[in-house]
Formats: structure tokens, C-alpha cells, sequence
């Protein structure tokens, strides 16, 4: 072939209709953009998601890191790629509410939602010389003290780990912004100045706060699930103290909105297969997250719930634009 | 010593001793090529190091700034042109040795003084960083904004030049700082719609712009002269006895330097002029200095090779960067998921001793590497610039495309290329702008922070005892020019 005859050929490949490729979709490597840092908690479940995808799949899968803006570039990115199934997403509890808090024009409806991958509860944590021993003493004194005496950090304003601070006060029936939540950039930051003695509390994950509390800096006090976590055994649950409150972030895997019905179909497949590998299931209760599968509907279901329910806690803090 | 250990296995694998071996042959080679410094290479070595392991990407930085920045004396001493700037101090020393017939014996020095000045640097990282960590536990929000305040304070008053033009570069930084979402109130700022501008400046696609791209404008309107090295003879004969009798200038150059780096903001250029004035005033012959004289030259080349590791200090423990390169190296930690700051020292204490084990690699390497390249520079001077300027061109467009897989990143590339182009034409220097990049951010957000905390309340930044000892530093930073100013008009 000649060079303006392979070039022509590459033109017309190039301009086939989507459709006729969609039968041996995945014909090449795949991209999941996430939107958040490099060693974070999405970007941990993603890596390990990928090695049990790569198999399912047959091809090789490219994580991305896109962050910054607060999630919104990668978010953005990931709604703006072309929904052809070669780029995906880890989408995080973060698109149900970007717009009512006037951060960007992203909702749920921009993603095709394929499932939630993992699940990481929330947690209570002090640091070591902190004076209230255990979780009863804590919550009686978070009742008793005026409200600003709690300072509390682990996310940016209106983050997951901010509406756990709320929802935790509703539950105790208190006005939901009785602690102070200070914005910080992730869980590793929030920890440093409560050691420091700069905060008094931090509502972010019992996994963010593991490698301080195995080195003595902090305790955890409570975790925010249903039922007590296998990876810290030995923390209790709110419920277990009468709070009845639970709230975990997700972390799943999405692609832009108008994927081929096929290939979501054989997304979630390959999703379902890749993440009930015991090597992806392994890795992911080491590190104390709790692995998560729903599939397709059942997450759009659960989406739209949580979009509800994140609405009224950010309406009460008055951060909803 | 466990971790010790843990840190030996880490670094003692055939793919992180290649990389280092690679990393440090690629730095000494551009050091010894003039119009490519070591910021340039990190720069550049940055999205390789993208698809690296922690350890290796890292190591890998650290190997090539330690070469390049020694290698850079090569050109100084050969052409009187100083491949790196930290280089530019003892240039003229280095170059009379060479128009004496003596070309090897300024190198040698360079090199001895180098590799015996980088380990006294990577000595005091070793031992200095994990206490300063360990007392860092106690910084909150305030005592990181009156820290930022230093660095900033630092960067421009202590900048090489006029201290104006260092604010103008600060001042510039400063307001990239605010490009993007301001984390706390959750307001966009001068993004103009783009949601990729919400994420703010891509900070590597910049810095590949401000130290790489402006170097290759600068080399395309300069004509230079076709350079011709003279011959070199042995390059240890008599070496170590010079080093030996002249033991007081290094070890003071590897102190002073070591203490310099460790200052946010001020990196191997300004040690080594701080380093070459010292040994002129302690020396019984100043005179001498600036023909040919081997105290300022040994104890400057020590002490830039000490700042290069010292700089690593306030880069771990609190991530204030301590010279430019640092500033790329934050950078890279950040997207290797391994935040700077206390933490990481309880966190991953392997992963930081494991760095410090290949930065003292990096270091010993020196002598095998270095003795190469003294033998080779003569071709290496020859390569033609017209070769060279298009592969480094190309290795940007790359480098800042895959960051973050986007076009983005190239339009940040070339548009910080051209600002920082015309900052170097204008004598303004462009660590000031990098550090105001990186720091204004933190000097923002640690505010805020810390007047959310206080309700308001200014007080709270000089109620505990380190915050308001870090305050009074920065104040009587600030004082200092004035007071000298007062002094010398009565």
C-alpha cells in the first residue's frame, strides 16, 4: 500500500459509524478518569478495581487522575467525554449536589450510572490527650457544650465528611451546624492540626486516621456504619450508643450520560465479574473499605435518594445556592 | 532500624538502581550541555516519573539535580558559560584554571568539593528531617501561615537581584495562586467559565514552561559562539591533597550551604554566592580570589551540592519548598499520593528513609559519573544547539500533555514559557513567581482556616508560643531592609 492509500484507509476507519464497532466493544485500551488525587480513597479503590476489570474486560485500563476544583474538573471531564465506552469514571457522592451548591451543572442525569463499587463509613476520631474517653462521653458532651465548642475537619465545606458532622447532630436532635466545620484539603491535613491541637475532632474516615492511631496520635472513637467494620473490630458503631446515624462515602464506577444500552450492559457485566474477584475483594477489606456492588438500576434508585437527602442536610447548613 | 531496612529493600531493587544510574547519566549530561539546568530536567523528568513507583520517581529527581548542578561547572570551567546558575559564582576561578592549561584541576575540586558537600547535605537530611517532623506534629493552621510567610518573605528578599523586581516575580505567583475554586467559600476565581481553570494553573505544565520552554526562546535569540574546549589531563592527580589541606573550606561550604538550602526559598545559586563570599573573607589571601584560586571555588562547590539536599528538609516536613527544584518535587509528591508534612514521616517512614538512601546513592555516583563526563565534555560542548533546542521543545509539548492527558496543559506550558521569557529578559527572577505559586495557596488557606477557628479573632496567630516566635522571625524579616536603609542614611 502507498502512503496516501494507508492514509485514506486510516480516514475511512476512522469515520465508521460508532455502531459498527460496538460488537467487539472492547476493541482497545479503556480510561477511567478520577477525579480526585493520586493515593486518595477513590483513587485506591479504582487502582484495585482496574486489575480485576483489565481481566474481565480483555483490555488494559488506564486510571487517570483529574483533580482539583473540588472534584468538579475530573467530574466535568468525565460528563464531557464522548459516551463511547473507552472513557469512564469513578463518580463520588460529590454529583449529587454539585449543582445546589452552585459549584457546576452536573447532576446524576450527566452520568450514565453503571454501579457503586466500595464504601468507606464514616467515623469519629480525637487525638490521644483528648479528654473525652469514649464515644457516650463525647456525644453527652457534644449535647452539653455550647455550640462552636467542637471543631471539626476532614473534607472541604459541603464534602461527605461535612454532611457526617451534620447528620451526626441531627441525630442527636441538636441544630446541625452546632460544631464548627472547618474546610480542610482531605483527611491527612484535618489530622495533622488536630494533633497539633489546632481542632478537636475529626469526622472523617476511621481509615484515613488507621497508620495515627496504630502510632498513638489519635482514637477512634465511633465508626458510621450499620454494623462494626472487620478491619477495627474494636470500634464501636453510633447506633451502638443510640445514635441512630450511618453515612458513608461511595465510590463507583460511571460514564458519561447516553452510553449504548450494549455497553453499559456489558460494563456492568465486566464490573460485576471484575469486582467479585477475590483479589479485588482481598485488597479492599485489608484497607478497611468496604467493598459494594448494586449494578445499574439499583444505583440510579439509590443516587437519586441520596441526591434528596444531601439536599436537605446542605439546605439546613444554608450552603444550597 | 526496622525501617532502616524496609527502606534498604526498597531502594536496593535492580529496577530503582537502573533508574537512579539512568536519571543520574541524564543530568549529568544536561548540566554539562550550557542553556540546560537541572530545574530544566527535572522539569522535564516529571511526567516520566508519572508512570514510575514513589521510590524510583523520586530517587530519580533527586539523582539528576545532584549531577546536573555539578556538571554544570563543566561548561563554567571550559567556556566561562555556567551550565547551571548556581554555578556562576566561582566561574570565574574555574576558568582561569583552565586558561593556565589547567582544566582538570578546577574540575576535580568542583567535583571532590561536590560529592563531599552532597553528603553532608543528605547526612543533615537524614538526621534533621525525622526530628523536625517529629516537632512539626505540633503545627496547626497558624504556625503553617506564619510559615508561608517566611517563604514568601524569603523568597523575595533573599532572591538573586534586585529585591523589587523579586516582589514583582512573588507578586506574579501570588495572583496564579488565586487562579481556580477557593476552597473555603467554594468560589470560582478568574476562570472565566473553564472548568479546567477551576482546578487552577497545572502547576507541573508551568513550571515545564517557566524554566524549560523560557530557556529555549532565550537560546533561539542568542547567537552563540562555537564553543571549543581545550584538552584535559588527569583529573585526580593531586586532588585529594588539595581537599585535604583545604578541609575548612569544605566542610564550612557544605555547613553553610546545608543551612541555606533548608531556608524556604533559597536554593544552590544563592548558597554558593553566599558560600563564595564567606571564603573570601576568611581566606589570608582575598586578593587572589576571581584568578584562579581554589578556596572559593572548593567551598562554593560544596555548598551548592549541600543546598540541593538541605532543600529536602522544608519540602517533607512541612511542604514548603526550598528552591525551585523542590517546588517541582512537592508537585510529584502530591500526585505519587504521598502528602508532605509530618504525617508522612509516621505514615510511610520506609518510603522517606528509602529517598534519603538514594539521595546518598545519587551522591557517591558522583565520582564514577563525574570522572566520565570530564573525560567526554569536549563533545558534549559540541553538540549543536539546533539539534538539541527541538528534542527539549518536543519533551515539553509531551511533558506538560501528559499530566493530565489534556491540550490544557500545553497552552499553560507555552503561555507560562513566553511570561517567564520575558521575566529573564527583564533581569526579574522566576523562583520568586514559582513559589508564590505554590505557597499563596497555602498562605491563603491556613489563614482562612485559622479565622474560622478564632471566630475572627486576629489574636489567635500569636497566642501559641511557636506561631508567634515564627511571627516575630517573619517581622523582623521585613524590618531588616528598613533598618539597614535608616542605619545608613544618618
Amino acid at each position: 500500500m502507498t502512503l496516501i492509500q494507508k492514509m485514506l484507509t486510516g480516514v475511512a476507519l476512522a469515520c465508521l459509524p460508532a455502531g459498527a464497532a460496538l460488537a467487539d466493544y472492547p476493541d482497545r485500551p479503556v480510561t477511567i478518569l478520577v477525579p480526585w488525587g493520586a493515593g486518595g480513597g477513590t483513587d485506591t479503590i479504582i487502582r484495585i478495581f482496574a486489575t480485576g476489570f483489565e481481566e474481565a474486560m480483555g483490555q488494559p485500563i488506564n486510571v487517570v487522575n483529574r483533580d482539583g476544583g473540588s472534584g468538579v474538573v475530573g467530574h466535568m471531564a468525565i460528563a464531557q467525554a464522548r459516551p463511547d465506552g473507552y472513557t469512564l469514571g469513578a463518580c463520588t457522592p460529590e454529583i449529587t449536589y454539585f449543582k445546589s451548591i452552585g459549584l457546576a451543572d452536573l447532576t446524576p442525569e450527566k452520568f450514565t450510572l453503571i454501579s457503586r463499587l466500595a464504601l468507606i463509613p464514616a467515623g469519629i476520631t480525637v487525638a490521644q490527650d483528648s479528654p473525652y474517653a469514649d464515644l457516650p462521653a463525647l456525644v453527652e458532651a457534644v449535647k452539653s457544650e455550647p455550640a462552636g465548642h467542637f471543631q471539626s475537619s476532614g473534607s472541604g465545606i459541603g464534602g461527605t465528611w461535612h454532611m457526617a458532622t451534620a447528620g451526626f447532630l441531627k441525630a442527636l436532635g441538636e441544630p446541625v451546624d452546632k460544631i464548627d466545620f472547618i474546610p480542610s484539603k482531605g483527611g491527612a491535613p484535618a489530622l495533622q492540626d488536630m494533633v497539633s491541637g489546632g481542632l478537636n475532632m475529626f469526622t472523617g474516615s476511621p481509615v484515613e486516621a488507621k497508620a495515627l492511631a496504630d502510632a498513638g496520635e489519635v482514637r477512634i472513637l465511633g465508626i458510621m456504619s450499620d454494623e462494626r467494620s472487620d478491619a477495627f473490630p474494636d470500634v464501636p458503631t453510633l447506633k451502638e450508643s443510640g445514635v441512630e446515624f450511618a453515612l458513608s462515602n461511595w465510590f463507583s464506577l460511571c460514564a458519561p450520560a447516553g452510553l449504548p444500552e450494549e455497553v453499559t450492559a456489558k460494563l456492568a457485566e465486566a464490573a460485576r465479574e471484575a469486582h467479585g474477584a477475590a483479589v479485588v475483594q482481598d485488597a479492599l477489606a485489608q484497607r478497611g473499605i468496604t467493598p459494594y456492588f448494586d449494578g445499574p438500576e439499583e444505583f440510579s434508585t439509590f443516587a437519586a435518594g441520596f441526591a434528596d437527602e444531601a439536599g436537605t442536610l446542605l439546605g439546613e447548613l444554608g450552603l444550597v445556592n | 532500624m526496622d525501617v532502616m531496612w524496609e527502606a534498604l529493600l526498597l531502594v536496593a531493587r535492580p529496577d530503582v538502581l537502573l533508574t537512579i544510574l539512568a536519571a543520574s547519566t541524564l543530568g549529568i549530561v544536561i548540566g554539562a550541555i550550557p542553556g540546560l539546568t537541572a530545574v530544566m530536567g527535572v522539569a522535564l523528568l516529571v511526567p516520566i516519573t508519572f508512570f514510575m513507583d514513589p521510590v524510583p520517581a523520586i530517587a530519580a529527581i533527586a539523582a539528576l539535580a545532584a549531577m546536573a548542578i555539578f556538571s554544570g561547572d563543566i561548561p563554567g570551567a571550559l567556556l566561562r558559560i555556567p551550565g547551571t546558575p548556581a554555578s556562576a559564582a566561582y566561574v570565574d576561578d574555574a576558568f582561569a584554571m583552565t586558561r593556565a592549561g589547567r582544566p582538570e584541576r578546577g574540575l576535580g575540586l568542583s567535583l571532590g568539593s561536590a560529592l563531599i558537600g552532597g553528603v553532608i547535605g543528605v547526612l543533615l537530611l537524614m538526621f534533621a528531617a525525622p526530628l523536625l517532623a517529629r516537632f512539626a506534629t505540633n503545627f496547626s493552621s497558624v504556625e503553617y501561615f506564619w510559615l508561608a510567610l517566611l517563604g514568601l518573605s524569603c523568597a523575595a528578599i533573599v532572591s538573586t537581584g534586585s529585591a523589587l523586581k523579586g516582589v514583582l516575580s512573588l507578586i506574579f505567583g501570588l495572583f496564579v495562586a488565586f487562579i481556580g475554586i477557593d476552597e473555603v467559600a467554594g468560589q470560582p476565581r478568574f476562570t472565566f467559565g473553564s472548568f479546567e481553570l477551576m482546578g487552577g494553573v497545572s502547576f507541573i505544565p508551568a513550571m515545564i514552561g517557566m524554566f524549560a520552554l523560557t530557556e529555549i526562546l532565550r537560546n533561539a535569540t542568542r547567537n552563540a559562539p562555537k564553543p571549543e574546549a581545550p584538552r584535559m589531563g588527569p583529573v585526580f592527580a593531586g586532588l585529594g591533597s588539595t581537599l585535604v589541606r583545604r578541609w575548612r573550606n569544605v566542610l564550612r561550604g557544605g555547613l553553610t550551604g546545608s543551612l541555606v538550602g533548608a531556608l524556604p526559598g533559597a536554593g544552590a545559586d544563592i548558597a554558593a554566592w553566599v558560600s563564595y563570599a564567606i571564603a573570601k573573607r576568611r581566606s589570608r589571601t582575598p586578593e587572589k580570589f576571581g584568578t584562579g584560586h581554589d578556596e572559593g571555588l572548593i567551598e562554593a562547590g560544596a555548598s551548592n551540592n549541600a543546598a540541593l539536599s538541605s532543600a529536602w528538609v522544608p519540602t517533607l516536613v512541612f511542604g514548603i519548598p526550598g528552591d525551585s527544584i523542590t517546588a517541582i518535587v512537592i508537585g510529584v509528591l502530591y500526585l505519587k499520593g504521598l502528602e508532605p508534612g509530618p504525617i508522612i514521616f509516621v505514615k510511610t517512614p520506609e518510603l522517606i528513609y528509602a529517598i534519603f538512601l538514594s539521595f546518598l546513592l545519587a551522591n557517591l555516583l558522583l565520582l564514577p559519573l563525574g570522572w566520565a563526563v570530564i573525560r567526554l565534555a569536549r563533545h558534549l560542548l559540541r553538540v549543536p544547539q539546533a539539534y538539541l533546542m527541538p528534542i527539549v521543545l518536543c519533551a515539553c509539548i509531551v511533558g506538560s500533555f501528559a499530566i493530565n492527558n489534556s491540550p490544557f496543559g500545553v497552552g499553560i506550558m507555552l503561555a507560562f514559557g513566553v511570561i517567564g521569557w520575558l521575566f529573564e529578559e527583564n533581569g526579574i527572577p522566576v523562583a520568586p513567581a514559582i513559589l508564590g505559586i505554590v505557597l499563596g495557596a497555602m498562605l491563603e488557606f491556613n489563614f482562612v482556616t485559622s479565622m474560622l477557628k478564632s471566630k475572627g479573632d486576629l489574636m489567635t496567630f500569636v497566642e501559641r508560643p511557636i506561631a508567634a516566635g515564627l511571627g516575630l522571625v517573619v517581622l523582623l524579616l521585613w524590618a531588616a531592609p528598613v533598618l539597614r536603609a535608616l542605619r545608613s542614611r544618618t
